[in-house]
């Protein structure tokens, strides 16, 4: 006990030095902040089509079996997920919307005509990781890259509770981010679309025969039900309107910038310096003080 | 108790930011140790040791993200909830909820007591996941310290240091799950209810079954057997009281053979496991959980088998566990058997082992289960070892 009343001696004693390390660190935040660039947030609530939520797979069945209603968003969030930061997705963005030269225009060499690679921290340390299992490392900007860039750009969650799907994104180009979240929500709708197309012709096809063979009233009733549905599909998806992808509410840009966070990047700075010089302090207390040889009770 | 509301969390990708905070956080951690050490809790040997523990804690949080653990986020939020307003303003702290449009809602606590009890301690900053994994390490590192003097004898504390450092235990005491509060709980409440503290017996018994009702039901065959039939004073009671709960279970066998089935669902909907409704295979009459209970104890003390690195790694720690039992069984084998305290704990033991191994598939989610039930069992054998010796020599 005694120690311990030592302790809290000799860190009052260093009151001065633990104001000093403070201040700086407070200093430094200040500096750190005015040099961080201001971000924006953008959001778009999304959910799955109504008319998509339709019929039945084993995600419905197991859902029912727990007690709950079929969830309409929490399956099709990892289908939009999947299909939202796809190579596919990214291809077709990239041939509608020139992404590459959009985002790493800057790169682009008009002698050469071809990109320049991108040498950052994480490319030097990807080169020398490769280097090591003597794979070529080339970082120029292309399809993959693209890719990259999107999913660390924008990100997709699901709320349980409201059921909605958001993507959003904090960003210094608010304006660039906002067009590239319009576009690839595009680009993911016209996926969702490619896949399906085929599928609805054959089952177009097929209801269109058991009509025409069937003489029973009721079931001839329940198949063009059903084939007036896969009609509207095929009518939908031949059109521009967005198919899959519901948009509850449109795309939202901050009004001002919510990043950085002023008063929580000084006050982390100040912090620290305050649990630094206090440990510092420790760590000499105890190399001066402290008997390793002490044992517990 | 700082943290950024604009933004869900830091990591990694923000360097600056979270080394600043959990530096921060760290340094306030071992000055912890440090107190505990000039007041002659732990020696300096431990203390190290534990620094250690708390640098593990912080790298292991700098390669996990939401991907791996997807629940790990819930508990952030709902301790900055609480620390910003004093009310959990998330519905996610209070209920839980499933699905969409007419969904099944549910009051739950399971994120929000966590979030009351780390809200205790006043770790100066928590803007990352790793923030909440060191106060989990904090957690643990008390209930060392009230371990400490039940255990005494220099072995059984080397043998609780092995356990600190199973890839289980250090892992998932490192990360902000609510796992690490169950197992603190379980020993807990376990010493307790041995101890006849009927008071905190209770209150930690709510506790665990707000945070993990699994586990409560558990424990709750634990404290009715203490402390409504004695069944740990007299080996004939303690046989009538195992008769009664088979006999309750014959009773309620539609109930009990509905929930099983019900987390054995849950649980593979919620590993997206269950690829169509055929894969699963509901059991259908108690008579084949008795069956095979035994064969699953057995099952549930090796798993996971050998099929890739990483469940290799934790192969070798369900060995190292059933080497410590086994080795801790053989010093009081014989005066264990006819100890109908003993046995009851050895039945609470082997009932949340055999309930984990009914219900989880997934290797990995089993292990997060099941390392609780087996590090507290180990953890009574070697208070039980200590406590044998002292008669002893009296």
């Amino acid at each position: 006990m005694d120690t311990l009343i030592k302790y809290f001696h000799e860190i009052k004693s260093n009151k001065k030095s633990i104001i000093i390390s403070v201040v700086i660190f407070l200093f430094l935040g200040f500096i750190f902040v005015i040099n961080e660039t201001p971000k924006y947030s953008i959001s778009i609530a999304v959910n799955q089509n109504n008319e998509e939520t339709q019929g039945i797979n084993s995600n419905n069945i197991v859902s029912l079996a727990l007690g709950q209603s079929s969830s309409n968003a929490s399956k099709f969030y990892y289908d939009l997920n999947e299909a939202l930061f796809s190579m596919d997705v990214t291809k077709s963005y990239e041939e509608k919307y020139n992404g590459i030269q959009r985002f790493f225009g800057g790169f682009y060499n008009e002698e050469t005509k071809e990109y320049n690679q991108i040498w950052n921290i994480s490319n030097r340390l990807s080169f020398i990781k490769f280097s090591l299992l003597g794979v070529d490392y080339n970082p120029i900007p292309n399809l993959y890259l693209l890719n990259n860039f999107i999913r660390g750009t924008i990100s997709v969650s699901y709320d349980e509770f409201a059921d909605l799907i958001y993507i959003s994104s904090l960003t210094d180009s608010p304006e660039q981010i906002k067009k590239l979240i319009s576009d690839l929500i595009t680009e993911t709708d016209n996926y969702f679309k490619t896949l399906e197309k085929n599928q609805i012709n054959e089952r177009i096809n097929f209801l269109t025969k058991e009509l025409s063979s069937i003489s029973s009233l009721s079931q001839r009733d329940a198949i063009s039900r059903i084939l007036q549905n896969q009609l509207l599909k095929k009518s939908l998806v031949s059109t521009n309107e967005l198919y899959k992808i519901k948009i509850i509410r449109g795309i939202e840009v901050s009004e001002y910038p919510i990043q950085p966070n002023v008063m929580f990047l000084i006050l982390l700075f100040g912090m620290f310096g305050f649990f630094l010089i206090v440990g510092y302090h420790t760590f000499n207390f105890v190399r001066n003080e402290f008997s390793w040889d002490s044992s517990s009770d | 108790m700082l943290f950024d509301s604009g933004i869900d969390y830091y990591s990694f990708s923000n360097p600056l930011i979270y080394l600043l905070s959990e530096f921060s956080n760290l340094i306030f951690c071992f000055l912890f140790i440090f107190v505990f050490t000039l007041l002659k809790k732990i020696n300096s040997r431990e203390a190290i040791f534990w620094v250690f523990l708390f640098v593990m804690a912080f790298f292991i949080n700098i390669f996990i993200n939401e991907n791996q653990f997807p629940d790990i986020g819930g508990y952030l939020r709902c301790v900055r909830d609480i620390r910003d307003n004093f009310f959990f303003d998330e519905l996610g702290c209070q209920i839980i909820q499933s699905g969409g449009g007419e969904n099944l809602t549910l009051y739950s606590f399971k994120r929000g007591l966590p979030a009351i009890i780390y809200s205790i301690i006043p770790m100066p900053s928590i803007s990352t996941f790793a923030s909440i994994g060191l106060i989990n390490k904090l957690y643990l590192f008390f209930l060392y310290i009230f371990l400490k003097p039940k255990l005494v004898d220099r072995k059984n504390l080397l043998i609780l240091g092995i356990i600190l450092i199973l890839p289980s235990m250090l892992l998932y005491s490192s990360l902000g799950l609510r796992d690490n509060l169950i197992f603190c709980t379980q020993v807990l409440l376990l010493f307790s209810i041995i101890k006849r503290r009927l008071f905190f017996s209770t209150i930690l018994l709510v506790i665990l079954s707000a945070i993990k009702i699994q586990n409560g039901l558990v424990f709750s065959f634990l404290y009715i057997g203490i402390f409504i039939f004695q069944a740990d004073k007299n080996l004939k009671i303690f046989f009538l009281y195992c008769f009664l709960v088979i006999l309750s279970m014959l009773a309620m066998g539609d109930i009990l053979l509905a929930t099983i089935n019900y987390f054995k669902l849950a649980f593979l909907s919620e590993d997206n496991a269950i690829s169509s409704i055929s894969s699963y295979s509901p059991f259908t009459s108690v008579f084949e959980l008795i069956v095979i209970s035994p064969l699953s104890f057995i099952e549930g003390m090796i798993r996971p088998f050998p099929q890739s690195i990483s469940t290799l790694v934790f192969l070798l720690e369900s060995i190292v566990q059933i080497t410590i039992i086994f080795w801790l069984l053989r010093v009081n084998y014989k005066r264990m058997i006819i100890n109908p305290q003993f046995l009851i704990v050895l039945l609470t033991f082997v009932i949340g082992i055999v309930l984990n191994d009914l219900v989880i598939e997934n290797d990995f989610t089993y292990i997060r289960y099941k390392y609780t039930f087996a590090s507290m069992f180990i953890i009574y054998l070697l208070a039980y070892k200590n406590s044998s010796q002292q008669i002893k020599k009296i």
